[in-house]
């Protein structure tokens, strides 16, 4: 019995994978529109799934509090948080002025907040990077660094002769060499993981 | 191994003993060590993959060991094996196809039918269920080089020492570790904060690029009115840098009174982009409003399967805008019907991942309708190699801010991009010299501390 379930799963989901791959290469108008329902199904799925996730959210956390966990004061703040948030956005509008307000004043900022302590930290990083040891790896990582902040600023119309010529360099050429294999590598491992799915051998919606 | 092995005509038996109870310590001390490395791992699950890299290291070096063994050795041995190496070939025997039942038989039975009936030993002519045996197990050893299995206990050094616990700071040390990461933070708010309290950089300009350039001509390109689609696609935490960056581009369209279609990926991205509307229109003196000069179609859920069926289908995805207006009915809509009627497709993010979403699943669709990617700096690599495809499969790219101001000067208007170039330069330089300073102190220090030895 469970195997025949684990099979009409794999048939609906390999099923669907080909008519949605199939529509890619063959017009024809009866497959373009299974393709366009069974993406709209995905879709509502997805935010269905977002919606459950919230839901999870809030009973782990007041559990947590119920509980009287360490750090269950925070649990209780993110609940009010939600649903003040829930509640304002959802009577006023989510373009209303108050709306707004939540978000220009608590969101950005402590979102924003994070990323200034990332750069704090990193800064610290960079000045003590060649404390844990001084090699040629090490050199040519503060090296790129340097060039790479400096070459970006200039001082009163000021800049460092060749700095800046070599900064796109180092960002246009090696770099973006990297990042054009890594895509490259995303593409092969999306391809094999859509064959794999395919096929059967590979089932990420359950067993 | 190879030092152990001597010609084989000079190989007696007291010489195989010996060889096999020194393969035996050999392999003792490889498990043992083997498992004193699973130990130290035991707390964390971390140890894990160290565990199975160490594991694929050792059983490539058991089995580089048994392969230089010479056949005429390995049958001495088998002639002269001791009773410990019983279990080694029991283990063995498990790699070895099992049979079902009946094969052996099959081998010696008679042919029951045809012209060969009664004699023994013949092949089948048709396929008999009972031949088919299990699978031979293939050995899954790592072949590798010299090198490679140094790089890779390199590696797994570089992986235990990570997660080993460190001795803990003696106090002295903590307390200035602190006072160093304090400073830092102290000199880093200063530089940011001096230039937008005094105002003083007007005289900083940024450096222009040819991608601008051509960002910018291709807005110009395109009549007033036009229709565009504006996807706002960034997380709140970088919307300083995108709205700098977008904000400038974003102002070229409502100076050329483009009808703007706001959509977004991201949960925030709708909000995102109606404070930054709002912005321009406080700053720039627009009075762009919803329905009439733009549309606020919302979150697009599902990644990039909701952007695809978007792509398909925009009319059936998003009908109705964020006041539950059915929007593609106004007279600004009413002729479009895919993404390709659009004049101008604008995307605003600051994840890699979410502009190739764009680029794979929407950018097919969009046909003769130009598409130009606003990103930040730390996404421009990844974003780049669509630009520079031949044919490019993104007609515009523009990237930071410092690029945004560039919009600015050509627009002479005063807003986000002046303000923060000029604090972003003053603290990149600080930041610059502070990581030089550490680097000479550090690198004197090392320098010195290797001379005595």
């Amino acid at each position: 019995m469970r195997q025949l379930r684990t099979s009409i799963v794999v048939a609906i989901a390999v099923i669907t994978g080909i008519i949605v791959l199939v529509g890619y290469f063959i017009e024809l108008p009866v497959l373009e529109n299974l393709r366009i329902i069974l993406l709209h199904y995905a879709v509502i799925f997805i935010a269905v799934a977002l919606i459950v996730g919230v839901v999870n959210l809030v009973q782990v956390h007041w559990k947590k509090f119920q509980n009287r966990q360490p750090g269950g004061v925070y649990s209780l703040i993110l609940i009010i948080s939600l649903l003040v948030t829930i509640i304002v956005v959802g009577y006023f509008g989510p373009t209303s002025t108050p709306s707004l307000w939540i978000f220009s004043n608590i969101q950005i900022p402590v979102a924003s907040s994070l990323i200034a302590v990332l750069t704090v930290v990193l800064t610290y990083t960079g000045v003590r990077l060649l404390k844990r040891g001084l090699n040629l790896f090490s050199l040519l990582f503060m090296a790129t660094v340097l060039i790479v902040i400096l070459g970006t600023v200039s001082f009163q119309g000021f800049r460092i002769p060749g700095l800046s010529e070599l900064r796109t360099w180092i960002t246009q050429v090696p770099a973006v060499g990297g990042a054009r294999g890594i895509l490259l590598g995303v593409a092969l491992g999306t391809i094999a993981t859509g064959m794999r799915i395919l096929m059967g051998s590979d089932r990420p919606y359950g067993r | 191994m190879s030092d152990d092995i001597k010609p084989n005509n000079e190989t007696s038996p007291e010489d195989s003993k010996e060889f096999h109870k020194s393969e035996e310590v050999k392999k003792s001390t490889a498990e043992q060590s083997f498992q004193d490395n699973s130990s130290d791992n035991e707390p964390g699950q971390e140890g894990k993959n160290t565990d199975r890299l160490a594991d694929a290291i050792l059983d490539d070096k058991t089995s580089d060991d048994v392969v230089e063994k010479s056949p005429v050795q390995d049958s001495q041995e088998d002639r002269e094996e001791p009773a410990d190496d019983q279990s080694d070939r029991e283990v063995e025997d498990k790699d070895q196809p099992k049979h079902v039942k009946g094969e052996q038989e099959d081998d010696t039975s008679e042919e029951q039918a045809g012209p060969l009936v009664g004699v023994e030993g013949v092949l089948p002519a048709e396929l008999d269920p009972f031949f088919i045996h299990e699978p031979v197990k293939r050995s899954i050893k790592l072949q590798v080089t010299e090198a490679q299995k140094t790089q890779a206990l390199l590696l797994d050094q570089m992986i235990k020492g990570e997660i080993e616990p460190q001795p803990e700071v003696t106090g002295s040390k903590s307390a200035s570790n602190n006072i160093l990461r304090i400073g830092i933070a102290i000199f880093l708010l200063v530089s940011i904060l001096l230039p937008l309290s005094t105002r003083v950089p007007a005289s900083i300009t940024p450096p222009i690029s040819r991608d601008s350039v051509s960002a910018n001509q291709l807005i110009e390109n395109i009549s007033d009115g036009a229709t565009v689609l504006l996807s706002v696609d960034y997380e709140p935490g970088l919307s300083a840098e995108m709205d700098a960056a977008l904000a400038s581009v974003v102002d070229r369209m409502m100076m050329k009174d483009f009808y703007l279609v706001l959509v977004s990926t991201v949960p925030t991205g709708p909000v995102q982009a109606e404070r930054l509307l709002m912005y321009l229109n406080q700053g720039g003196g627009y009075q762009y409003e919803s329905s009439e000069n733009y549309t606020n179609l919302g979150y697009i859920p599902g990644g990039p399967v909701g952007l695809l069926n978007f792509a398909e289908a925009p009319r059936q995805v998003m009908p109705y805008d964020l006041d539950g207006n059915a929007v593609w009915y106004s007279p600004h809509l009413q002729n479009i019907s895919s993404l390709s009627d659009f004049d101008l497709v604008v995307v605003a993010t600051e994840n890699p991942d979410r502009a190739r979403s764009w680029v794979e699943q929407v950018q097919p669709k969009l046909g003769n309708t130009p598409i130009i990617l606003v990103v930040s700096r730390q996404a421009e690599p990844f974003v780049r190699p669509y630009y520079g495809s031949e044919p490019s499969q993104i007609q515009g790219l523009v990237s930071g801010f410092g690029v945004g101001a560039f919009y600015l000067n050509s627009n002479a208007q005063a807003g986000f991009s002046s303000m923060y170039w000029s604090s972003l330069n003053l603290a990149l330089i600080v930041g610059g010299l502070l990581m030089l300073i550490g680097a000479v102190i550090y690198a004197g220090k090392s320098l010195n501390t290797r001379k005595p030895e």
